[in-house]
């Protein structure tokens, strides 16, 4: 493999980069891989245009109002929120409070949406006893508009973890919620409470109890070995779940059940496999004489939607999980690959050579009448289609001299918005709620034995505002998010 | 014995006369020299001991039978509930759950202790909390104001109104002395004179003042019928409010459809200008059960209660008593 790989669903391990989308290296490129390290620099391009807001004269008059004071023009700013040391017992339950503060902040901090004040300039140290209304006072002069307060105690062999939140200037609490489970479960405590926090502060649910599904590069670049690896969404809990025996490609979270759909050589048979997160079983989907590949699940998850090499092409199938029947939604007199359904399931999107050069396109989930939804000038490719609808992720090149790009478009192909750039940027997927987009980029080789070259993980929100690296023990790419709690 | 007293020209009838005068004299005299000493008045009858029952208590036999009449108030808006406090509408019993008992711990999930996937621990029904921090209790005057409050239409431009003027006050026992009969302009009679005082005071006409629309004056200004004092400031006075709030106000500019949300809020500000009460407006309140409004009138009303953005720079007329007013936040 040369310079460039264009995983996901086409995957890239055979072509070099300049040829990436020609039409019949589209197939052939289907073992991808990626490689290197380092952050490319990437230009987030938050090109939200400011909402007008409506003629005074007009909107008064439709809320019935004769006379208002109009507040426009707000600020993207994050809400300051305070998150002091949770009350404990003991020694033992007070580090574990800490341990869960310290993920929580870490999981709000980092989605951009809240500003942890730093604990310095708490004017208490940590909030009043729990069965107390906090002093607001001392939380309004640090500029907190938001305090979390909480406790933790040994229960019985478990821990019982308490928080409340508040919203300090009209002093109110917003939420007051218990859990208890087991003493090596705290982690996900504390991102359920972050979600908690977050939902209820900002009305849309969170994703920080998620986990994300990734490929791990390791070995001599040309040469890696590409295993399936799991980990939590902050990086955590990291580990692998293939041998590596056979390269593997493009995972998919199922979004009903611990399961992942896959792309594998195993036995030199290029297929899509189902993995089972429970027993770690894997099994071929599907009996079809050609390679599939580039899986997604159907929303309910009761189907897999893939491509099927044919000849000079591919089509678009379905296989129903649970009867294993097949239906062809496209034929192959092109090459349609990449399909990713709509949330409620009754659209595709899809990457189609049809017209020339790989275009997205969208069509009925029973097949027919496609139309085409990308104009910009380069290729397209990889669409996703955004868990709360408005919105559809893709990678686009735009040619010999330009880099990859990362953008979003509405599913009807407005408003188009590129998010981020690179060397070679591509793979995103959508985190539950719709609002962060994970990806992949690599660097390109500067020496003649690939040093230089890295491949990693990072992620931005759909504003663009907040791009942030990824850590993983090794090199990674491909990565897909898992549904909320999966 | 009297005839050497007696003037030597008397006549015997006038001696005889003399004499029969000065013994009733003597007799008299001698009458009271004798008797006085014995006489005495007859005594007063002994004072006899009464039993008293109080009936009712000392209030209410004090109380005038008929209270004295009140002023019927202006075109009386009918009285609306009070604005609920700024809640969300999801139930949360624990906002205002009283004591709290410990929550019985749920028992933990069955899962959780599987050794390869936890599952999530399953959170129990929110915890009874103690009583939140009242809110900053609004002035004294505020609750009167909103009772006032009124979403009606909006009333034609011009002209107001005149205030309908208040039937004259019913005579009270204590405060209103019955109307002297045919107060003569001349009379010099207190009562008089405290009559024509009080039909000198007395208002007998509607007022005839307007508003001068010339001199920025607003169709509705000069009052607050419906217990909201924004349409008394200008359109200056109010773009200034927006712009001093406006540094406060932020959105989550990621949030879907943000660009079609707005917010009304009504905001209670204490004499100072200072914003003590912010909650969304009646008209608004059946969206909080949307959690994406929800949360952004909650930032809205964080903003106008942020302590840089809550000293409202109102005109020195509206300084110095409780002002309600209108706010409408857009992205």
């Amino acid at each position: 493999m040369k310079d460039a790989p264009m995983t996901d669903e086409t995957t890239s391990l055979l072509l070099p980069r300049r040829s990436w989308m020609a039409r019949r290296a589209l197939l052939a490129r289907a073992a991808g891989a990626a490689g290197s390290l380092a952050l490319l620099p990437a230009v987030a391009r938050a090109q939200t245009p400011p909402a007008a807001p409506p003629p005074p004269a007009a909107s008064a008059a439709s809320s019935g109002q004769s006379a208002v004071i109009d507040v426009n023009r707000a600020r993207a700013a994050p809400i300051p929120i305070a998150l002091p040391a949770f009350a404990g017992a003991d020694p033992a339950s007070q580090q574990l409070g800490a341990d869960i503060i310290q993920v929580v902040s870490n999981d709000l901090a980092g989605c951009g949406l809240f500003r942890v004040i730093n604990p310095q300039a708490y004017i208490q140290a940590a909030a009043a006893p729990n069965s107390d209304v906090p002093n607001f006072q001392n939380w309004a002069a640090i500029g907190a508009q938001a305090l979390v307060t909480g406790r933790t105690a040994s229960q019985g062999g478990g821990v019982r973890v308490e928080f409340r939140l508040w919203d300090v200037l009209p002093q109110t609490q917003l939420q007051g919620t218990a859990y208890t489970t087991t003493q090596s479960n705290w982690r996900r405590i504390a991102h359920i409470m972050a979600d908690a926090i977050y939902q209820r502060l900002l009305g849309e649910s969170g994703y920080f109890d998620t986990r994300i599904v990734y490929v791990a590069l390791t070995g001599p670049r040309g040469r890696e070995t590409r295993r399936l690896a799991i980990m939590d969404q902050d990086g955590a809990n990291d580990r692998t779940l293939t041998n590596g025996a056979w390269p593997v490609l493009t995972p998919r979270f199922s979004p009903k059940r611990d399961q992942i759909a896959f792309m594998s050589y195993a036995n030199d048979r290029p297929r899509v496999y189902l993995f089972d997160l429970g027993s770690g079983a894997q099994s071929v989907l599907g009996d079809f004489p050609g390679m599939t590949f580039a899986p997604r699940f159907s929303p309910d998850g009761s189907a897999v939607i893939m491509a099927l090499a044919r000849g000079q092409g591919s089509a678009i199938v379905v296989v129903e999980l649970g009867s294993r029947a097949t239906r062809q939604l496209t034929n192959a007199s092109s090459i349609d690959v990449s399909p990713c359904y709509s949330p409620d399931g009754s659209q595709i999107v899809f990457n189609s050579d049809r017209d020339g050069d790989p275009q997205l396109y969208v069509m009925s989930a029973g097949g027919g009448g496609a139309r085409r939804i990308s104009f910009g000038n380069g290729r397209y490719g990889t669409p996703v289609w955004s868990p709360r609808g408005d919105l559809i992720a893709f990678t686009r090149y735009g040619g010999e001299e330009s880099n990859f790009s990362i953008g979003v478009m509405h599913p009807d192909g407005s408003g188009e918005r590129l998010l981020t750039e690179g060397w070679d940027v591509e793979g995103p997927t959508f985190c539950p709620n719709g609002r962060v987009l994970m990806y992949f980029s690599t660097t390109r080789a500067t020496g003649s034995r690939g040093e230089g070259f890295s491949s990693h993980l990072a992620s931005i929100d759909i504003t663009g505002f907040n791009q942030r690296d990824v850590v993983t023990p090794t090199s990674a790419s491909d990565p897909a998010w898992s549904p909320l709690g999966g | 014995m009297w005839g050497g007293l007696a003037p030597a020209g008397m006549t015997p009838e006038l001696r005889r006369g003399a004499a029969v005068s000065a013994s009733l004299h003597v007799l008299i005299i001698l009458a009271l020299l004798l008797g006085l000493p014995f006489f005495h008045p007859p005594e007063a009858p002994p004072e006899e001991a009464v039993d008293m029952v109080f009936q009712g208590t000392a209030a209410s036999t004090m109380k005038a039978e008929k209270p004295a009449a009140v002023p019927a108030p202006a075109p009386a808006p009918t009285p609306l509930p009070v604005p609920p406090a700024f809640q969300p509408p999801q139930p949360q019993p624990n906002e205002s759950a009283p004591p709290p008992p410990p929550p019985p711990p749920p028992p933990p999930p069955a899962s959780a202790a599987a050794p390869t996937v936890p599952t999530p621990p399953l959170p129990i029904p929110p915890l009874p909390t103690p009583a939140p921090a009242p809110v900053a209790p609004p002035p004294p005057a505020q609750p009167a104001r909103q009772l006032a409050q009124t979403p009606t239409q909006p009333s034609p431009a011009l002209p107001v109104p005149p205030v309908p003027v208040p039937p004259p006050p019913m005579p009270s026992h204590t405060s209103q002395p019955n109307p002297t009969k045919n107060p003569a302009p001349e009379s010099d009679a207190l009562d008089n004179t405290l009559e024509k005082l009080r039909a000198m005071i007395r208002q007998q006409k509607p007022p005839t003042a307007r508003y001068n629309p010339a001199l920025g004056g607003a169709p509705n200004g000069g009052g607050s019928p419906t217990g909201n004092d924004t349409a008394a400031l200008t359109a200056a006075e109010r773009a200034a409010i927006g712009d001093h709030v406006r540094p406060c106000w932020t959105t989550d500019p990621g949030a879907l459809d943000l660009d079609k949300m707005q917010a009304l809020l009504t905001v209670t500000t204490d004499p100072t200008g200072e914003v003590r009460v912010a909650s969304v407006a009646p008209a608004d309140q059946g969206r909080l059960a949307d959690p994406r409004f929800r949360a952004f009138a909650e930032r809205a009303v964080r903003a106008v209660m942020d302590p840089s953005c809550a000293n409202l720079p109102l005109p020195s007329n509206m300084l110095g008593k409780v002002n309600v007013l209108t706010f409408r936040f857009t992205p």
